[in-house]
């Protein structure tokens, strides 16, 4: 069903012009034309009464000497003088037929009765006219007249055809004026349109639309542009507060950490060392949480810069799977590929920061399991780490979400615990890279992949940037 | 030859920093307020200056820069020392040897200090 | 047989001549209204003879009675119509319209001597208007018509309407 309110606006201010030009144009039109036709009708009218008249005083004398020979005559000059006129009659002042006059192949038309000094219209097809004839203030017959209006049906079709033709005409221009200045409205409205639906999309919150004007449209584009100042001053003041936030949470933290490892390293009587394991534990969570945070603040203002150098994945490789593996007591990870020493572009500590996050989730994620396999392949363009656990797994439907801000698998019976920021951060400082990330299920457990540009991509892209 | 001075205006972070350099052997030496740098560095004549950078009223950048281009100092290594983990890039900047960041782990705060005295 | 022959031809007369009475009666009534009526056509100019329209007849005749009729009801020109009989042919130059009856007493030579300018000749008899009378009534397909003969309406001084002449038989 077609709906009136869904048309472009555009469309709208087009379809209005156009409608209200056609209205317009066919009211004046069908005014003018009327009156035309009834002027026209009134002058017909008019003229045949006066023709009649004269008829009529030019047959006093037939009537008067009883001649309607004279009157026939006179009658049948009609036929080149007024060829529309398909009948004409003399009655004597009986009412009888005195003398009479048609036009051959006449219509027949239902003839009124007419007295006096009068006229009938059938339609617009046939005028009938009456007119006595008087002489010395004594009626003596009456003059009728029987009158064709072909001329009149012509006029009508004329008029009416190049109204039609005029109408179409106003159509097109009023299309086309419309076509030019509606843009002046809702290029402006569109522009704004698009800028909001590009702040949507994209987030990004500084960009402003130009004033111009006073009207409506100029006070929507004001109102814009004074909300994404908003958006921008509580975003930036967000950031600053997670900026100095996070610094203030990490000035006690790092008393607390500092003071519980030397703890963790002098007390060994049980159950205090248990106590102190357990805190030291949770204030290393504190601090990786409190890092991610700032991590996060940092990519959503854009702030978030890599340290590229080139440096050997291997070694990072192992490097990390020995710190992962110091944390995690149950679990077992091993390298299924062969280290080679493969030298790669990136940022190494971003890069150890995503590894890290991967296996500790790997761990985390399948409880009681205790195996996590660590995997790499090299192609022409990239290079892919793929890091496998046997846990619960990634459900199909989530295996897009679980990249966004905070989220977190839902229905899970085991608690896992964080923000649900470390897929983010790692998805943001892989893109940043050029990279790809993303899941994928195994019969049991799920396999993470990231993958790097090789060195001489990477600057081509980087040149490309 | 491992004697460190330890800037930091949290004494708490001070006295953290002093207590796991002491049990690892090194003589430390720590103070709160920047403006004793210089008359503690003539004094105490350290080997290595662990520098915080956020210090009340002070930037520790500029106290580096400034220590490294004075004859007296120059040779000492400074490390910057802050929770903000941006100010690494700006060791080149102020002329410092290496930056440790907030929270540190133990070990690889000894690590680091290692490096530059041996 | 020869008897009853006899009574239908008797009877048949008879009739004809009551029809024939009855035309009579209207052909005179109708010449009558035609004399009325060619007063509305003809220009006397400046012939005024007098305060009375005079319509003269020789001796009598049937249009004299419905000439009567017409008078006592109509006027011409404001003026009352006189019918006057006339015995002396003095009398002549007097009338605005002289009616010529059939078989009349003077013969039509003196009678249009006698009528000088100013004075309408009508008649009623075969050949007249070519003789010389202005309008000479005539009977075709039993219908009442006239004769004009414009010379002599012009020599009479009068001027006739082209509304009266256009329905006249022309005879010069």
């Amino acid at each position: 069903m077609f709906k009136l309110r869904d048309i472009s606006i555009r469309n709208k201010l087009i379809l209005m012009q156009v409608f209200t030009s056609v209205v317009v144009f066919g009211i004046v039109f069908g005014v003018f034309i009327i009156t035309d036709v009834n002027s026209y009708k009134q002058r017909k009218v008019d003229s045949m009464i006066s023709l009649a008249q004269v008829i009529g005083t030019n047959s006093i004398s037939s009537i008067q000497f009883q001649d309607p020979e004279a009157a026939k005559k006179m009658l049948a000059d009609l036929h080149n003088v007024a060829p529309e006129i398909i009948h004409a009659g003399i009655t004597n002042k009986n009412g009888q037929a005195f003398a009479s006059y048609s036009k051959i192949k006449a219509d027949s038309f239902k003839i009124p009765v007419l007295k006096g000094k009068a006229f009938s219209f059938a339609g617009e097809q046939q005028l009938f006219v009456s007119n006595p004839i008087v002489s010395n203030n004594e009626i003596i017959g009456d003059v009728f007249l029987q009158v064709q209006l072909t001329e009149l049906q012509k006029i009508k079709h004329d008029k009416y055809g190049l109204a039609f033709v005029l109408l179409l005409v106003a159509l097109v221009f009023s299309f086309l004026i419309a076509l030019m200045v509606q843009s002046y409205i809702s290029k402006r409205l569109l522009k704004l349109v698009h800028a909001i639906k590009k702040v949507g999309k994209t987030g990004e919150y500084n960009k402003t639309l130009e004033e111009d004007g006073k009207d409506e449209i100029a006070t929507l584009i004001q109102a814009f542009n004074k909300l994404m100042e908003e958006i921008k001053e509580s975003q930036k003041k967000k950031d600053e507060f997670i900026g100095i936030a996070s610094h203030e949470l990490k000035t006690p933290l790092t008393s607390i950490k500092g003071y519980v490892e030397m703890l963790n390293v002098l007390e060994q009587e049980q159950p205090k060392k248990k106590f102190v394991e357990k805190t030291l534990n949770n204030v290393n969570k504190l601090e990786r949480l409190v890092k991610d945070l700032l991590d996060v603040s940092k990519i959503q203002s854009g702030q978030l810069k890599l340290d590229i150098k080139e440096f050997n994945i291997d070694e990072l490789l192992d490097e990390t799977i020995i710190a992962a593996q110091m944390v995690s007591g149950t679990h077992h990870i091993e390298r299924k590929d062969h280290p080679d020493n493969k030298m790669i572009f990136g940022d190494k500590q971003r890069i150890e920061q995503v590894l890290l996050n991967l296996l500790s989730n790997a761990i985390k994620y399948s409880p009681g399991e205790n195996k996590v396999v660590v995997d790499s392949e090299k192609t022409e363009k990239e290079l892919i780490i793929k890091i496998r656990d046997y846990g619960i797994g990634v459900p199909k439907e989530e295996q897009i979400n679980i990249f966004e801000r905070f989220y977190r698998t839902k229905g899970v019976s085991v608690h896992i615990s964080g923000f649900g920021l470390g897929l983010y951060i790692c998805r943001d400082i892989i893109n940043r890279h050029y990279g790809k990330i993303w899941v994928e299920s195994a019969d049991k457990g799920s396999i993470f992949y990231f993958s790097l540009p090789l060195k001489h991509s990477f600057t081509t892209q980087q040149t490309q940037a | 030859m491992n004697k460190i001075l330890v800037v930091d205006d949290d004494l708490d972070i001070l006295s953290l920093v002093q207590v796991i350099l002491s049990m690892n052997n090194f003589t430390v030496e720590a103070i709160s307020r920047w403006e004793d740098i210089s008359n503690k560095i003539a004094e105490f004549k350290p080997n290595l200056v662990l520098l915080d950078v956020m210090l009340g009223g002070a930037d520790g950048r500029d106290i580096c820069r400034n220590l490294q281009t004075q004859a007296a100092t120059k040779d000492i290594p400074v490390v910057l020392f802050s929770a903000n983990p941006e100010m690494g890039k700006y060791i080149k900047d102020c002329m410092a040897k290496d930056f440790v960041a907030k929270p540190f782990e133990m070990a690889q705060l000894l690590k680091t200090v290692r490096t530059y005295v041996n | 047989m020869l008897f009853k022959r006899f009574l239908l031809v008797v009877l048949a007369s008879f009739l004809a001549g009551a029809i024939t009475a009855q035309n009579a009666e209207q052909e005179a009534n109708l010449k009558a209204a035609f004399i009325y009526n060619f007063t509305k056509y003809i220009d006397w100019g400046n012939y005024d003879h007098g305060s009375d329209f005079v319509i003269g007849i020789i001796g009598d005749s049937p249009v004299t009675e419905s000439l009567n009729e017409i008078a006592s009801q109509n006027t011409v020109d404001n003026k009352r119509i006189a019918i006057k009989t006339i015995d002396n042919a003095s009398e002549i130059k007097d009338c605005d319209i002289l009616f010529i009856p059939k078989k009349s007493r003077f013969s039509l030579n003196y009678l249009l001597r006698k009528a000088r300018p100013g004075v309408l000749t009508i008649s009623e008899e075969a050949g007249f208007a070519k003789k010389g009378t202005a309008f000479n009534f005539v009977i075709i397909n039993n219908r009442l018509k006239f004769e004009a003969n414009l010379k002599a309406i012009s020599s009479a001084g009068l001027k006739a309407g082209s509304q009266l002449l256009k329905l006249a038989i022309i005879v010069d």
